[in-house]
């Protein structure tokens, strides 16, 4: 007989299974996005499950908040009757299809190896022991502080990209005789 | 302490710099010297750094031989290519400081690649050392299909990135840690434990696409023709030191691997044959030095075999000397460019021998050493990886190296017989490369023999490297 936290796992893996199934399918990508949505919030109830409150707080916020919420801006914003008569990179179904299911035996063959049962420092008991956020922070700031920083890194190389891509339009249509010539002045000066 | 940590600094400064002089409104001449400047800084403080040793982050970074050998390298790279792309014919005015912020970020993160010893720094350097390069190979003036390139550069690279930390769920999941002192430490006991495996290979994914290896190449030609010269010179030759770095310390942790070793055999020959072969028919110089890679990937990938029959020396050799041979390579294609917007065919190689004979002399010495022709630093490369890969007991893989040079051959001399034998009488005017081009063309020409000649002090340096891993 399944305990309640077994039910409620297999329920949260079996769904978000489905639901990423679903959203890859779905030729809608409004439905997709949703379908995802839906998807980062049965991700959250694992995450309950696990002890993690407060990474399931976050990724309810972050993730279900504000990155999905800027997918379907983006997918509102581009013309979609467009992208979906876009041509598949591989042309049959068949051949992705194989390449899928025998990449999926593999790496279920691979999972059969797991070991069941707490392993590393910080089983669930240790977890509970000293509340999951004070553990987080712990472990970000002393061993994962370096990549913690990095991160930070690539945000601002995401910030200087996004405005260094959207500078491009603005001078396009202001392209005027007079920075050509400049240009022309300095490919003479070199 | 503050020295073996010197180049990262220096580097650091410098993306700090441009990032600064991306807002203010200086002269495209100072920013270039500017960048020469600082890539010569971080060559001397490589040299410093060289003997140092050290482990900062409770172990997630980890100052060793090994990694200051491949720092040294990608300064050096990194400066020659600030010559080379001197011109930047290509390159929009006002991007030119961005250009180089996104560089020096780019350097920054294949710096901690090569130093990293934690899974999630080293996924994250990666991401570092990536982002910039999607953003650069849009840059280009003139109208082309750099959008396109960058956007296959992108999800290509996404897709291997995700399979790459799929792969470090698994080992995480096999070790129970990300810290690569503490893997080494129990990875005897898994050894044929599937997962670990599993993890390995699809670790090896991520890396396999910044080589543009076999199944994980699709990008590349679109991207070296796509985007500007001047930033495939970059991007030819950077991320590829920091690739074949991590793929060495990587194997070198799970060599001893159940079936590790022949998965990774199988792709090396389907690499150096699928890109020679595809190689054959190309008419764009960049689109062909694209193919090139891929079957240079491949090249590589057989160093890997042979661990202990010094495979791994033989690899850090070989990557030294194809980083200075493409770059040799990019030198020419962006001197016969011209000030045309569009591709760079192989007929702009004509007469070359009479528009310039230096030019002609380094295309001929890069393209024999790429093909593998004594005697040049391709060919005692390439000889130290097939005679590691034989002793190693992959025989069949080996002939296929030697059959595979062979078509190379053909690749390669193809290029050399249009720029030597072209018509007297071209329209072509004579190419007045500047003079720190030239005397970047000669010095290329000069290591690239020099390699060939007298291999053994870069040898010994590499082999004092692959020690300092053990």
């Amino acid at each position: 007989m399944l305990t309640l936290p077994q039910f409620f796992f297999i329920y949260f893996a079996l769904a978000i299974i489905f639901l990423a199934g679903m959203a890859v399918n779905v030729r809608n990508p409004v439905h997709s996005v949703l379908l995802v949505l839906a998807m980062f919030f049965h991700m959250a109830g694992v995450y309950l499950m696990l002890n993690a409150e407060f990474l399931a707080a976050v990724q309810v916020i972050v993730y279900a908040g504000a990155v999905l919420v800027l997918y379907l801006f983006v997918v509102f914003l581009v013309n979609i009757k467009e992208e979906i008569r876009l041509k598949r990179f591989i042309g049959s179904y068949t051949t992705g299809r194989v390449i899928t299911i025998g990449m999926l035996a593999t790496l279920l063959a691979a999972a059969w190896s797991f070991k069941l049962g707490p392993a590393g420092t910080w089983s669930i008991e240790a977890v509970r022991e000293i509340t999951h956020t004070r553990a987080l922070g712990i472990e970000m700031f002393s061993h994962y502080m370096l990549p913690f920083e990095i991160a930070g890194v690539i945000l601002l190389v995401a910030v200087v990209g996004g405005m260094a891509l959207a500078k491009k339009d603005r001078n396009r249509a202001t392209t005027t005789e007079e920075r050509r010539a400049l240009m022309r002045g300095e490919e003479l000066g070199e | 302490m503050i020295t073996a940590l010197l180049p990262e600094i220096i580097i650091g400064i410098a993306s700090l710099f441009f990032f600064t002089s991306s807002l203010l409104d200086l002269k495209d001449r100072t920013v270039v010297n500017a960048a020469i400047g600082f890539s010569g800084l971080s060559i001397a403080a490589a040299l410093i750094s060289l003997g140092s040793h050290g482990d900062f982050f409770y172990y997630a970074y980890g100052v060793d031989r090994f990694s200051r050998f491949f720092v040294l390298l990608i300064t050096g790279t990194f400066f020659l290519a600030c010559i080379i792309t001197k011109g930047m014919k290509q390159i929009p005015s006002e991007k030119i400081s961005e250009l180089y912020f996104f560089i020096s970020v780019v350097v920054l993160g294949l710096i901690m690649i090569t130093t990293a010893r934690e899974l999630i720094t080293l996924f994250i350097a990666l991401e570092l050392a990536s982002y910039p390069l999607y953003i650069i190979t849009s840059y280009r003036t003139g109208l082309g299909y750099q959008f396109e390139a960058a956007v296959k550069y992108m999800i290509f690279g996404v897709v291997s990135t995700a399979f790459m930390l799929y792969g470090i769920s698994y080992l995480y999941g096999a070790f129970g840690t990300t810290f690569l002192h503490e893997i080494v430490a129990e990875v005897h006991g898994h050894m044929d434990n599937s997962l670990a495996i599993a993890g390995a290979i699809l670790f090896l994914v991520g890396l396999a696409y910044k080589l543009a290896l076999f199944p994980f190449h699709f990008w590349a030609p679109d991207v070296y023709a796509g985007a500007a010269g001047e930033v495939v010179t970059f991007l030819a030759s950077l991320p590829k030191l920091g690739a074949i770095a991590l793929l060495v310390r990587t194997v070198s942790m799970f060599s001893g691997m159940e079936n590790l070793l022949p998965v990774l055999a199988v792709l090396a020959v389907l690499s150096m044959t699928a890109g020679n072969l595809m190689a054959l028919n190309q008419q764009e110089l960049k689109r062909l030095l694209a193919y090139s890679a891929v079957s240079h990937a491949g090249y590589m990938f057989l160093g890997l075999l042979a661990p202990d029959q010094g495979g791994f020396t033989a690899m850090l050799f070989y990557g030294t000397v194809y980083a200075i041979m493409s770059l040799g390579a990019f030198l020419v294609a962006l001197q016969v460019a011209g000030d045309e917007k569009g591709d760079i065919p192989l007929s702009n190689l004509k007469g070359l021998w009479g528009r310039s004979p230096l030019m002609a002399i380094l295309l001929t010495i890069a393209l024999a050493s790429l093909a593998g022709l004594p005697p040049t630093g391709g060919f005692t490369g390439k000889l130290l990886l097939l005679t590691a890969a034989w002793k190693a007991g992959y025989l069949w893989a080996a002939v296929a190296g030697v059959l595979n040079t062979v078509i190379g051959i053909y690749v390669y001399l193809k290029a050399i017989k249009i720029s030597l034998v072209g018509d007297e009488e071209d329209t072509h005017a004579l190419l007045a490369s500047p003079t720190a081009i030239r005397i970047a063309a000669a010095a290329i020409c000069i290591t690239l023999l020099y390699l060939g000649i007298t291999p053994g002090k870069l040898i010994s340096m590499a082999d004092m490297a692959v020690n300092a891993l053990s």
